[in-house]
């Protein structure tokens, strides 16, 4: 293997992909880049077993072959070369060098064995569909935050997707609060469910940012396998085996009480109450009377905030508590100027949504008991 | 009126050898002989302990929480008889009923001892003093059985007042008394001055509480830090605790010693299986569910280990006491690989309402929680009706080493 690149787009190329390498693995050759030239073309892949990245540029190849080369030093190594093109190559079965075109700088790397790399899950497919980049990142956005981290309940550890074919809805859940974005599929596919975990969905948004265009996602069930294919970059995860719990039953449908509310005016009031907030007295207040909320806290060990703010509300008083971290989480992903929260009574739970039609999102939150 | 209406009245309430007396009453032929309630001593091998033993007994030199291998040593020819809870605390709950007849305000302090506040009740009574005694009256005419009953101005005097005289005592501290009757007490009588501290005294020359009475605040803050001004008041016979409202429970549990210690964890865990199911069914008895679970651990060198968790939510089924309890104890173990266990407990605690987080799913109530609720409450309609020994769980059989 042969060839030179630019040094700052192979960089940068290398650091999209690091996300995958295993950081505490046993099997050394996870901590590994299986670097692949063939004509015209060099891919680096990596993966953890559960999550792999193949991403590729466009460049000159002298030599095709592949070598697995240690991530993190490859990395660095390309990262202070100076020259704004490199060059790399397979001097022995088992070692690579690096060099500056000047040739003034050289590195010598031992290469892992090939053999040990495991094998690139193929590209099988029973859905394939399509959707917008900018619409993919605002679901993730909009829900990755509500995401379970707690492992005792792994189907909640990641968002789930599904699809009636044309629609998808991504939600994430957590036990307490629910998120919900709802978007339309380029094309038609089959029906589809699918839990993603929280790390492929960290690392697909990451990847995404900067990128237009459209996102490839294939679903292979019998492989409990996703792909998402953008520009020259594949990243591919295993899928959260287990049913996600009926989501749709925790969603009120029919409220005895809405508010609408300037978004900013109700996320800044609850902010300002954290300042009094403790562990043991978590709880904001949310007291709405007619065109009128108190948003207040009282913490016994440490005192009390109040904080009012206008409304537009006509229905009977009603005070409810939520965690103000849920509420501030969900009010920073509501990018419409107004919203809605409706409420049923100081148990029941409160739902989310933005005033505009436009917007896509519905944010449940259960209520802390007052 | 002889009595300001700010002056307070506490009564303390010991009942005598309290099962040991149960025993005697209930079969005549037990009366003047000494009786020890506890686990079998075994021809002097048992390791559990006494749990009470009747004033014959005493004379032996025996006394309650004494391993039983020592009191069967001390007294072979005793009648050694194991613990009849159920037929204790059905008695306990007849005195309980006669002592609410005094006052609301009652602190149970165990089955068979109280604090009363009669400051409220007194004048249905006459005096506090004819309070006191119709109290310790009524308990022998429909028990059968003694108590020993003091009446002082607080919850500490009172106390040392039923010890005064005990059995069958009755004894009366007034305001005007507690200096001379405190004087001649040894300085161990206060409130947490036990053997260290008793002994710290001591090397001062303070031997008994009128020599503690002659220490500023000050030099007992000095040396005891906040303990010190407790010291300076009790000395005094001032103690403005409140007699703390019945019937709060605030833990359940419940512990098991081996007969042999152990080292293999799955007999462990049989018994924590076994502790869990207990507290569990003791629970739901009460309608409690608490936050913490905890484990007690004590090894064959006697040292005790608790270990805490919060499990999430309240709890009160067996399978969520016991995952908790197990998760505990493997924990403790590996880092306490090697040595033998001599006992094991269960307790659940943290029972108060607190504003909580609600949870979206009624799931969490998953179908599983779902059934093990329906298992145990079935269990508990079981047990109900034919006692606790019929069912229980496989698992909790305790297979020798």
């Amino acid at each position: 293997m042969k060839f030179t690149a630019n040094t700052a787009q192979f960089s940068e190329l290398l650091t999209g992909v690091l996300p995958a390498v295993s950081t505490r693995s046993t099997l050394p050759s996870l901590s590994h880049f299986l670097v692949e030239a063939k004509s015209g073309n060099v891919s680096i892949y990596a993966t953890d077993l559960e999550i792999g990245i193949e991403s590729s540029i466009e460049t000159n190849v002298e030599k095709e072959g592949a070598a697995t080369l240690p991530a993190r030093r490859l990395t660095d190594i390309v990262g202070v070369i100076e020259t704004e093109d490199f060059a790399l190559a397979q001097t022995t079965e088992s070692q690579c060098e690096i060099k500056s075109t000047d040739n003034k700088t050289k590195f010598k790397v031992m290469a892992g064995e090939r053999e040990e790399f495991p094998v690139i899950p193929e590209l099988k497919e029973d859905i394939s569909v399509e959707i917008d980049v900018e619409r993919l990142k605002e679901g993730i956005e909009k829900t990755i935050f509500s995401v379970s981290r707690d492992e005792s309940r792994y189907v909640l550890c990641g968002i789930f997707l599904e699809s009636d074919g044309e629609n998808l809805n991504m939600i994430s859940t957590d036990g307490r609060r629910l998120s919900m974005f709802k978007t339309k599929l380029e094309g038609n596919s089959k029906k589809f469910k699918a839990i993603v975990p929280t790390k492929a969905t960290s690392i697909l948004d990451r990847a995404l940012a900067g990128d237009e265009g459209k996102v490839k996602i294939n679903i292979c069930d019998k492989e409990n396998q996703i792909y998402f294919s953008f520009g020259s970059t594949v990243i591919y995860s295993r899928l959260i085996e287990g049913d996600y719990p009926n989501y749709n039953q925790v969603i009120p449908e029919k409220s005895t009480r809405t508010v609408t509310v300037e978004t900013e005016a109700i996320y800044k009031a609850t902010r300002q109450m954290t300042a009094v907030t403790t562990k043991s007295s978590l709880a904001v207040k949310y007291k709405f009377a007619k065109n009128k909320a108190v948003v207040s806290v009282n913490a016994p060990e440490i005192g009390s905030g109040t904080s009012s703010i206008d409304v537009e509300y006509g229905g009977d008083e009603i005070e409810i508590s939520f965690n103000p971290e849920y509420v501030i989480n969900m009010l920073k992903v509501i990018k419409s100027q107004k919203m809605n929260i409706d409420m049923t009574t100081a148990i029941n739970p409160g739902k989310f949504t933005p005033a505009s039609e436009d917007e896509s999102y519905t944010g449940v939150i259960m209520p802390m008991r007052p | 009126m002889p009595y300001a209406a700010s002056e307070r009245f506490i009564i303390h309430i010991d009942m005598d050898a309290f099962f040991a007396s149960v025993e005697q009453r209930d079969n005549p032929s037990l009366k003047n002989k000494p009786v020890i309630v506890g686990s079998d001593p075994k021809q002097g091998k048992g390791r559990g302990v006494v749990a009470a033993c009747s004033y014959e007994a005493r004379k032996y030199g025996i006394h309650s929480a004494m391993p039983i291998s020592q009191a069967y040593k001390k007294c072979p020819g005793a009648v050694f008889l194991p613990v009849d809870m159920d037929r204790y605390l059905k008695v306990s709950e007849k005195i309980f009923n006669i002592i609410n007849d005094f006052s609301p305000k009652v602190q149970v302090v165990s089955v068979d001892e109280a604090f009363i506040d009669i400051s409220g009740s007194w004048h249905l009574f006459g005096t506090p003093e004819d309070a006191a005694r119709r109290l310790k009256e009524r308990i022998k005419t429909e028990t059968l059985l003694n108590a020993s009953v003091g009446l002082a101005p607080n919850k500490f005097l009172a106390k040392l007042a039923s010890e005064h005289k005990k059995p069958d005592g009755f004894f009366v501290v007034r305001p005007e008394e507690i200096k001379c009757f405190l004087e001649t007490l040894s300085i161990d009588k206060i409130y947490g001055i036990g053997g260290k501290t008793a002994e710290l005294f001591k090397s001062i020359g303070i031997h008994n509480v009128k020599d503690l009475a002659g220490l500023s605040a000050d030099k007992l803050v000095e040396k005891f830090g906040k303990s010190g001004l407790r010291f300076y008041n009790l000395a005094r016979g001032v103690d403005n605790s409140e007699v703390e409202a019945a019937g709060i429970v605030k833990s359940v549990s419940n512990e098991y010693t081996f007969e042999k210690d152990i080292s293999k964890n799955e007999t462990a865990e049989a018994v924590l299986l076994k502790l869990s199911d207990k507290v569990a069914g003791r629970l739901r008895k009460k309608s409690l569910a608490g936050r913490n679970v905890s484990v007690k651990i004590r090894l064959e060198n006697f040292k005790t280990y608790t270990r805490t968790k919060q499990p999430g939510g309240k709890v009160n089924t067996v399978e969520e006491i016991y995952s908790a309890a197990r998760s505990l104890f493997r924990d403790f173990r590996r880092s306490h690989k090697s040595k033998k266990i001599r006992l094991l407990g269960v307790k659940v605690d943290n029972f108060k309402d607190k504003k909580e987080q609600l949870k979206l799913f009624a799931e969490e109530n998953s179908q599983e929680h779902k059934k093990n609720i329906r298992l145990d409450n079935a269990v508990d309609k079981i047990r109900n009706k034919y006692g606790d020994g019929l069912i229980y769980r496989a698992g909790t059989e305790i297979r020798d080493e």
